[in-house]
């Protein structure tokens, strides 16, 4: 159980849960020590935590998703699809939201779904240019009737396969980049779950970014990193070390406004208080961002965006 | 190879043509300006060749990043190898011009050359100069991590700034990942040179998200320019001409 490099973290956490399921079945027995010892061996397990483990946190299939988001933070949210030029993309979904009867577009990859077929369906949250064009079009259509943009990334990254390259994936992206960057109306970014590079940057920023604890941003994943760098994808471990994308990290670094703390063991051991977490800081934000005018917003966003070097 | 031929390639008086495979002198390659004469390959060449075969003879004066305004600076290039860029002109033209070096770090965009690409878009816009940037990059430089990502936000960003300023972007081989998917292909006009393979994922990384090998010449320019995303393949030996022509027509 201590030998984290042979065990998946993840297992463990998992073997964990059986017990606890176990323990919950025993009947006629006071069974508070024995769940009181559960919970301890977790925190033991979650205690030191590595920066790869929290990729695998971040990437468990058990984490609260996009959905889970939208529905447990908006009222009547009404999806909408398309992006009016070529195609619809399933991966980001989209559409008309209330919040605290304040009327929002929402944004997000669709990673998280209930069953594999869905998965498949919204392929991983992983982009075609059609979504990137999807979420540009909303964003239009944020600004034309100045209401905000809440977005949720959630991704591996773009889709990089051959229909995403002849629909011309990079440049769908830089227009993204671009919306985001010039749009009339405030942005708030929450970073949920995995940020893979261009195709979490094309939704993965704002006026104001929140990211949950284990989300993991970052321009490569480690894996890929591992297979440039040291020409060997096993070195994932001090590749996630080396690339520093998690909330505090990015939180200490600037870039991130408010993390979220996740319960022991991550968001999916307790996704309604992460979910109401994030609820209460969009809130915050929205009303700060509202009581801004345009051009000082705009101002704030590009001061923001110069700003996005390495402090020395 | 005989040896006579491989010893006259190792000391560079003659080059195989990585295409045709065909053995050239190197004088004559680099009178054709580094095109194959045999079957038309376009060489990779460094940004200082090419400053030398785009621009009027020593009408290129580097721009240093730091400062903001026009410096001549011979130091320049260690900050960043990357790039190289400044104020020069074409056939008469003043621009702005900026080439992006694959050699060097695959042409990596790391923080420091998206400072020396904000600035030359800074003073092109100072200047009220049109920028002409060729673009070959391996994509963002990953080795900088979350910085290196950020920085296709703030290139991308600062494009927006000098909307008004004309931008031609030159792709030439390779230009991928994240310096396609930001700046680069924000311009007005968008040439590439022929067979310049452009696009977002690398194609090892395709061909192992699909399991099977895509042609080699999926992503190159001729193909985007038929799928709607670029203006037009220009041969080396015509950029000069038709870069003078946009920049006259703006
Ligand atoms: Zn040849």
């Amino acid at each position: 159980m201590k030998d984290r490099d042979s065990e998946r973290f993840i297992d463990i956490d998992n073997a964990l849960k059986e017990l606890e399921h176990s323990i919950a079945e025993l009947t006629d027995v006071d069974t508070s020590e024995l769940r009181e010892k559960v919970q301890g061996l977790r925190e033991d397990l979650y205690r030191g935590i590595s920066r790869w483990e929290q990729i695998e946190i971040a990437r468990s299939f058990a984490r609260p998703g996009t959905q889970d988001f939208i529905e447990g933070i908006f009222s009547d949210f009404m999806e909408v699809h398309g992006d009016r030029a070529y195609g619809e993309d399933p991966a980001i979904i989209g559409g008309l939201a209330i919040l605290d009867n304040i009327p929002v577009v929402v944004i997000g990859h669709k990673k998280h779904s209930k069953n594999k077929r869905d998965y498949i369906h919204h392929n991983y949250g992983m982009a075609m240019p059609a979504g990137h064009r999807k979420a540009i079009r909303l964003m239009k259509l944020a600004e034309k009737f100045a209401k905000p943009v809440i977005t949720f990334v959630d991704t591996p990254g773009a889709y990089p396969g051959p229909e995403a390259e002849s629909q011309g994936q990079a440049f769908s992206i830089a227009q993204c980049i671009s919306s985001v960057a010039s749009i009339k109306t405030p942005v708030i970014s929450c970073i949920i779950g995995e940020a893979g590079s261009g195709g979490a940057l094309a939704i993965g920023f704002g006026d104001r970014i929140i990211m949950l604890e284990h989300a993991f941003y970052s321009a490569i994943s480690p894996e890929g990193y591992s297979s440039i760098i040291f020409e060997d994808t096993s070195n994932r471990k001090k590749a996630a070390d080396v690339l520093k994308g998690t909330g505090s990290d990015l939180l200490a670094a600037g870039i991130v406004d408010y993390l979220i703390p996740e319960p022991t063991g991550g968001a999916h051991n307790s996704p309604q208080l992460v979910i109401e977490a994030t609820s209460k800081v969009i809130r915050y934000c929205l009303k700060e961002l509202l009581s801004i005018d345009t051009d000082m917003l705009l101002k704030k966003r590009a001061e923001k965006i110069e700003s996005l070097l390495p402090k020395v | 190879m005989s040896e006579v031929l491989d010893i006259a390639m190792k000391n560079g008086r003659w080059t195989e043509c990585p295409s045709c495979k065909e053995v050239i002198i190197t004088q004559k390659l680099k009178e054709n300006l580094w095109v194959c004469p045999n079957c038309g390959f376009h060489f990779r060449i460094s940004n200082d060749r090419r400053i030398g075969i785009t621009c009027d003879s020593d009408s290129f004066r580097p721009l240093s990043p730091s400062s903001g305004s026009l410096v001549p600076d011979k130091e320049q290039g260690k900050l960043d190898n990357v790039l190289k860029g400044g104020l020069a002109s074409i056939e008469g033209l003043p621009c702005i011009v900026g080439v992006m070096d694959f050699s060097y770090k695959g042409g990596t965009m790391g923080v420091n050359t998206a400072e020396m690409i904000i600035s030359l878009m800074k003073n092109a816009q100072g200047l009220e100069k049109p920028l002409v940037l060729f673009c070959s990059s391996g994509g963002v430089r990953v080795q900088e991590g979350i910085w290196g990502l950020m920085q296709m936000l703030r290139t991308v960003h600062a494009r927006r700034f000098i909307e008004d300023i004309p931008m031609i972007t030159v792709f030439t081989d390779p230009c991928l990942g994240g310096v396609t998917a930001s700046f680069a292909s924000l311009a007005d006009i968008m040439i590439a040179e022929p067979g310049a393979r452009i696009g977002f994922a690398g194609s090892r990384v395709i061909e192992s998200t699909i399991n099977y090998k895509i042609p080699p010449d999926f992503q190159n320019a001729e193909k985007l320019v038929s799928r709607g995303f670029l203006d037009m393949v220009v041969h080396r030996h015509n950029m000069r001409g038709t870069l003078a022509y946009i920049l006259r027509w703006f």
